[in-house]
């Protein structure tokens, strides 16, 4: 009978388990921090063109003083993305021998070009990256 | 009822209380309420549209090239935010990226920006980040070069700006 009791009391708490809610996680296309292994973090977002022409994107990494990041890389680092459309762009990001590693990744749009004057249109996320030892 | 029937019972009513247990309402909800969870996102995003790349345009006697010269016009993008969670910012500029030989030579750059909508801001200088209401915001870019020795030879001229809207 305690053994009958017991498995009552441990069904009972998973059924109530499963009627909490867990705490949402999710990675936002502008901000995200997160926590990876190894010598560098991967990070996958969603570029979208606005323009109503298939315009010519790349992807633009930066440390949070807004220098390059030596050795991260885009893939693909560049892309023609039709009107309204949106594709998945992932970008690798070394440590660099921080525990902690702040960047922007940037989705620059094609130069728009006047007459004498152009102009260059950059969406910037920041991301937080915490290595796991 | 077998013996073996009799061995077996008592695993057929664990699995029975197990599936019952399972199944029953948690316990605020056996007292009468409950509480209904209502789960929503509404994910962090800036869409930045740059409607016209703005021209520069001399003035009577060739030392300034401006976009508020006439002839000239402002680049103007609009920038569309789902939270107050960006800013808006403009690169300065320091040199021609086109230019006639000696058209870059004593020349000063300026470039500002004005902003309208949900944010409202007017001559912030390049490189001052502003930060950017909910909704829809009007950028409007201005540039100029001035030439403080000379005037500007004849030929194309072309200076980029960059506008960014950053996650703050």
């Amino acid at each position: 009978m305690r053994l009958v009791l017991t498995v009552f009391i441990m069904a009972a708490i998973a059924a109530q388990a499963t009627f909490t809610p867990a705490p949402a996680q999710s990675l936002s296309p502008m901000k995200g921090e997160f926590a990876s292994f190894g010598e560098a973090f991967l990070i996958t977002l969603t570029a979208y063109n606005p323009y109503t022409v298939a315009t010519r994107q790349n992807v633009e990494i930066f440390d949070e003083d807004w220098r390059p990041v030596q050795g991260a890389r885009a893939l693909p680092a560049e892309y023609l993305i039709g009107a309204g459309e949106r594709r998945a762009v992932t970008a690798l990001v070394p440590f660099a021998d921080s525990q902690r590693r702040r960047v922007y990744i940037c989705a620059a749009s094609a130069i728009a070009s006047g007459n004498g004057r152009t102009i260059k249109g950059q969406v910037c996320g920041k991301y937080v990256a915490h290595r796991l030892q | 009822m077998t013996r073996r029937a009799q061995r077996r019972l008592p695993a057929r009513l664990l699995a029975t209380a197990a599936a019952f247990a399972a199944a029953a309402p948690p316990a605020a909800q056996a007292q009468g309420s409950g509480s209904l969870i209502f789960n929503g996102l509404i994910p962090d995003a800036c869409i930045l549209l740059i409607t016209t790349p703005g021209v520069l345009a001399p003035n009577a006697t060739n030392t300034e090239l401006s976009s508020q010269e006439t002839g000239g016009s402002p680049a103007l993008a609009t920038l569309t935010t789902t939270s107050t969670n960006f800013e808006v910012q403009v690169d300065p500029a320091s040199a021609f990226s086109v230019e006639p030989t000696g058209g870059g030579t004593n020349v000063s750059f300026s470039v500002d920006y004005s902003l309208a909508g949900v944010t409202i801001l007017s001559d912030i200088l390049a490189g001052v980040g502003s930060p950017l209401g909910f909704g829809i915001t009007f950028a409007t870019v201005d540039a100029a070069a001035i030439k403080s020795s000379g005037a500007f030879p004849a030929g194309a001229y072309q200076l980029q700006t960059t506008i960014r809207c950053v996650s703050s």
